[in-house]
């Protein structure tokens, strides 16, 4: 017995065991391949962050090249005048400016009476004029310019430059020229110049005008808990799409510089960090880990109970035939020694032989007895029992069936003490299957409880039916075996069953009968030692 | 065909700069250019200040039929304050109204923005009335105010159909402060300008008491189109009807005016518009110019003495302008000239009263203009005081000239209430916006 507990243990452990290490290495798997997916989904998103910044530049450097390249081919006759319509007519030029590199000085329209605009132009740009273009000029910068331009510069707009370059012929090599990006309270300007026979001619561009068609290169973003954005040098959101509200100082996701284009501005991705939009994989696929870990434990754990109880029912039946081979065997042997005893006819004295019949008689009732426990249980473990009910005065019953049963009872040396209702107590039943019930009951105490001497029996009139105790004062049942005794097969303990023979079909029988007749029955402690066995009958309709 | 057209245009020429006068009486179809004095006598012997008034008065344009076909945007405020008080709805009508006031020739668009911008309906023919109709009614408030991208996404929508001999313009609608993207008046006055070089008036419609005036003038004044200040949604769809019915009467466009004065004359400051002040010319830009709907410029000149009985040539117009009923470059000139005289009586007789009245109103306008900057910096006293001035100021020249009329009694009273209004309580949202809005309207003589 206890090396078949430990031997389940073992293989339980071993499963456990097992089934622990899948689990493991399937979450280490699972948490290898949701930073992979991170991975893929960042560089997936800063890919298209790279691509809306190449397009930001792209439009930007568009509009870059075709003003300079008209302010190239303005006729120089006519070069102030061309370029004061042209600031009117053209909505990306916020400015056009001539530069006279001899006088170093501004060639306005109009210097007489300067707009507003070109009030504020002149403010803004007083410091680049004064030092830093002289410098851009003077330091044969048109390869500096164009080399910190194309320094971090998209491949494609390298591409670009590239090919334009390859197409232009040698000698048709544009004039020197460049952009020169300019912040002034925050904000920037691109002011963009061509040099031309000893005056630099250029334009401001308009960004308000600029970033207004900037906006369409920016694609739609499906995603609600997302959004792009432009941002600028200070990190205020120009443009947005996408659903998500980006608060203040809000960190992006991802961001792409738009260097040199645009200093200091950025493509940004806002909201849902990749990693959090992994997060139903994860949870998806732990639950389905786990749920396959459970299934494998469960399903071990049955086999493995499976397996405990089959072992212990081939035990039970192997005990339960031997008991009842042993059973059958004792009245055979005393039947046949009785039987030869007389067919000597060595027995002469007439009460002998007779006490001979009686034990022959008795022997065979109590084969009988046996026989027919057995053909109930069968019919029982069928479900073949069939039961006739029928209005039964338990008084009259119990008097007449203990009466029979009296001379057995004294027989066994034990005293019998009936404690009857003095009126009928009648109770639809079926007569049969409580006489044997009680018959079970009256042998075990028989059986078990003869040293005890006193066996009770008492009928108690109860609300929709009766109780019947079967009460003795025997070595009595342990208080947590008090339901075992119920289990088919199932005998008290060794000693005690080595000593009495038996089937352990009573007791179960005689519950199975009650209970299908609609009663019960249990075994109760009793004060002073002793078991005690209730039956409750109910009025079946 | 050809050799006709060439000889109206010749013989228009001929007119316009010869006979401007009997030229506008007998053309119908063309701009009228008239150059006017606040006095025709000047009093001799001492310089002067006088004022020019040029006005442009652009012909009714009477056939539905013949009239240019519109490029409409409607950019439309969805954001979640637009949910209250119904305004979204009464919007959605609107904009409806102003649907099924187009035929198959216009162009429709819609924009919604809220923190993001969408085009709800790209530019198409306004006779799909089926398909646009449920789209507008579907639409639901919700998020911020990007109201630079929304502008910026309706011009993107016009400009698909750039080319052509439309009407372009935007109508924006919004409730609220701009809070995504670009949003200080400086930055929507220079989208509003690079648009107008682009032919796109904007015209703004502020709903309520939360949306910032300062940018939504700005952004109507540099692009040449209208402002609204609508303080019940209630009035939405009669103001969208007033838009409408000036965009549908839209005669010319990209219209240039230049006054040339002659020596000595200096022009000093050009009254309630924006243009280039030179020594001795003066040039304004409008975007277009509305069928019967009379626009003027007025110029503040400096004359120089001249002896009693002289004549003197001051200063000549000359108003370039596409027509939009033929498509053809057209020009209306004009010149006008002063006389001396020693004689009081008759430099009083000369005076143009309609002249003294725009003089008046843009007064009126400068000093509303004057007095909420006054009120912004906290000087309540001081604001109220500058409109109070103006007012008794304004009224009295009124009363010489007797030209006071109904909307000008209103704009006298509501300036007069402000005033009040301002002294006891500061300058609250809403008197801001009725001023601001009133100025402009009034400096932009925009019909109310």
């Amino acid at each position: 017995m206890t090396l078949k507990t430990s031997s389940l243990r073992l293989g339980f452990a071993l499963l456990a065991g097992a089934t622990l290490a899948i689990g493991a290495l399937a979450f280490r798997l699972l948490r290898h391949e949701e930073t992979r997916l991170a991975d893929e989904a960042r560089r997936t998103l800063l890919g298209r962050a790279q691509i809306i910044a190449d397009n930001v530049q792209l439009a930007v450097h568009d509009v870059q090249d075709e003003l300079l390249e008209r302010v190239a081919a303005l006729p120089a006759a006519d070069l102030p005048r061309m370029l004061a319509g042209w600031t009117e007519a053209n909505p990306l030029v916020r400015n056009t400016f001539i530069w006279n590199t001899a006088t170093r000085r501004l060639e306005l329209p109009n210097p007489a009476a300067p707009t507003a605009e070109e009030k504020l132009f002149i403010q803004r740009y007083a410091h680049l004029f004064v030092a830093r273009l002289e410098t851009l000029l003077r330091a044969g910068e048109r390869e500096n310019v164009a080399a910190t331009a194309q320094q971090q510069a998209s491949p494609r707009y390298q591409f670009n430059q590239d090919m334009q370059q390859a197409m232009t012929p040698a000698a048709v090599r544009p004039a020197r020229r460049g952009w020169i990006p300019w912040f002034e309270g925050d904000q920037l300007f691109l002011l963009g110049w061509v040099e031309r026979e000893g005056r630099v001619a250029g334009v401001e561009l308009e960004m308000t005008a600029l970033l207004s068609r900037l906006l369409a290169v920016f694609p739609r973003e499906p995603e609600a808990a997302r959004a792009w954005a432009l941002l600028d040098g200070a990190g205020h959101v120009l443009h947005q799409t996408g659903g998500l509200d980006i608060a203040k100082g809000q960190k992006p996701a991802a961001a792409v510089s738009l260097s040199p284009t645009l200093p200091h501005w950025q493509v940004a991705l806002f909201g849902a960090p990749p990693a959090a939009a992994g997060g139903s994989y994860r949870l998806l696929s732990a639950l389905l880990v786990a749920a396959l870990l459970v299934s494998i434990l469960a399903g071990g754990a049955l086999l493995l109970w499976e397996a405990g109880r089959r072992a212990r029912e081939a035990r039970q039946k192997t005990t339960f035939v031997a008991n009842v081979s042993h059973e059958l065997k004792t009245p055979l042997t005393t039947l046949r020694m009785y039987a030869e005893l007389l067919r000597e006819d060595r027995v002469r004295e007439p009460e002998k032989r007779r006490h001979y019949l009686d034990v022959m008689i008795t022997e065979c009732a109590r084969l009988g007895r046996l026989v027919n426990n057995m053909l109930d249980f069968s019919r029982l473990e069928q479900n073949r029992r069939a039961y006739a009910p029928e209005p039964l005065d338990l008084t009259a019953w119990l008097a007449a069936f203990l009466e029979q049963q009296r001379l057995r009872i004294e027989e066994a040396g034990l005293r019998l003490i009936t404690l009857l209702p003095a009126e009928a107590l009648t109770v639809r039943t079926d007569r049969d299957a409580l006489e044997q019930a009680v018959l079970n009951l009256l042998d075990n105490a028989l059986k078990y409880a003869a040293a005890g001497q006193v066996v009770e029996v008492e009928l108690v009139a109860e609300y929709g039916g009766a109780r019947l105790d079967v009460c003795d004062r025997g070595p009595g049942v342990p208080a947590e075996l008090r339901e075992k005794i119920f289990e088919k097969f199932y005998r008290l303990d060794e000693s005690l069953t080595a000593r009495v023979p038996g089937s352990g079909l009573g007791l179960s029988i005689a519950r199975r009968l009650l209970r299908d007749l609609g009663g019960d029955l249990a075994c109760l402690p009793r004060d002073g030692g002793g078991a005690c066995f209730r039956i409750t009958l109910k009025d079946s309709p | 065909m050809k050799t006709s057209l060439w000889i109206m245009a010749g013989l228009a020429l001929v007119a316009g700069a010869g006979f401007a006068d009997r030229a506008a009486a007998s053309r119908v179809d063309k701009v009228s250019c008239k150059v006017e004095l606040d006095r025709g006598v000047l009093p001799a012997g001492a310089s002067q200040r006088a004022v020019v008034k040029v006005t442009l008065d652009a012909p009714l344009v009477r056939e539905q039929a013949e009239r240019p076909p519109v490029n409409l945007a409607i950019v439309l405020d969805r954001s979640g304050s637009m949910g209250s008080g119904n305004k979204l709805e009464k919007a959605k009508e609107a904009a409806l109204a102003a649907l099924h006031k187009l035929t198959e020739r216009d162009l429709f668009s819609l924009v919604i923005f809220d923190h993001e911008v969408e085009t709800l309906i790209p530019p198409q023919s306004a006779g799909n009335t089926e398909w646009i109709e449920p789209r507008i009614r579907g639409i639901r408030a919700r998020g911020n105010t990007a109201l630079f991208g929304g502008v910026s996404q309706g011009a993107a929508e016009v400009r698909k159909h750039a080319e052509g001999r439309y009407v372009h313009r935007i109508l924006l609608l919004s409730d609220g402060q701009a809070n995504v993207g670009p949003s200080q008046p400086e930055d929507l006055g220079r989208l509003g300008a690079a648009l107008m070089k682009e032919r796109i008036a904007v015209s703004t419609i502020g709903v309520g008491n939360d949306y910032n005036e300062d940018l939504m003038t700005k952004l109507a004044q540099h692009s040449d189109g209208n402002t609204y200040f609508v303080e019940s949604s209630r009035d939405l769809p009669r103001i969208f009807a007033r838009e409408l019915g000036d965009v549908l009467s839209v005669f010319a466009r990209d219209v240039r005016l230049e006054i040339e004065f002659t020596d000595g004359v200096r022009p000093i400051r050009i009254i309630g518009r924006d243009g280039r002040l030179d020594h001795r010319k003066v040039e304004i830009r409008l975007n277009q110019l509305y069928g019967g709907q009379a626009k003027y410029a007025l110029v503040e000149v400096e004359v120089p003495a001249g002896a009693a009985h002289a004549e003197r040539r001051l200063a000549s117009a000359r108003c370039s302008y596409e027509n939009l009923l033929n498509r053809q470059s057209e020009r209306a000139e004009a010149e006008a000239s002063i006389r001396y005289s020693e004689r009081e009586s008759e430099v009083l007789k000369s005076v143009n009263i309609s002249v003294q009245k725009e003089i008046a109103v843009n007064d009126l306008a400068e000093a509303q203009e004057a007095a909420i900057r006054q009120a912004d910096k906290g000087d309540r006293v001081q604001a109220a005081a500058t409109l109070r001035s103006a007012n008794e100021r304004v009224r009295a020249h009124a009363k010489v000239y007797n030209f006071a009329d109904a909307q000008f009694e209103k704009d006298l009273s509501n300036a007069a209430a402000a005033a009040k209004a301002i002294e006891q309580r500061g300058l609250d949202s809403t008197s801001r916006k009725g001023l601001m809005t009133d100025s402009y309207q009034m400096r932009n003589q925009q019909l109310r």
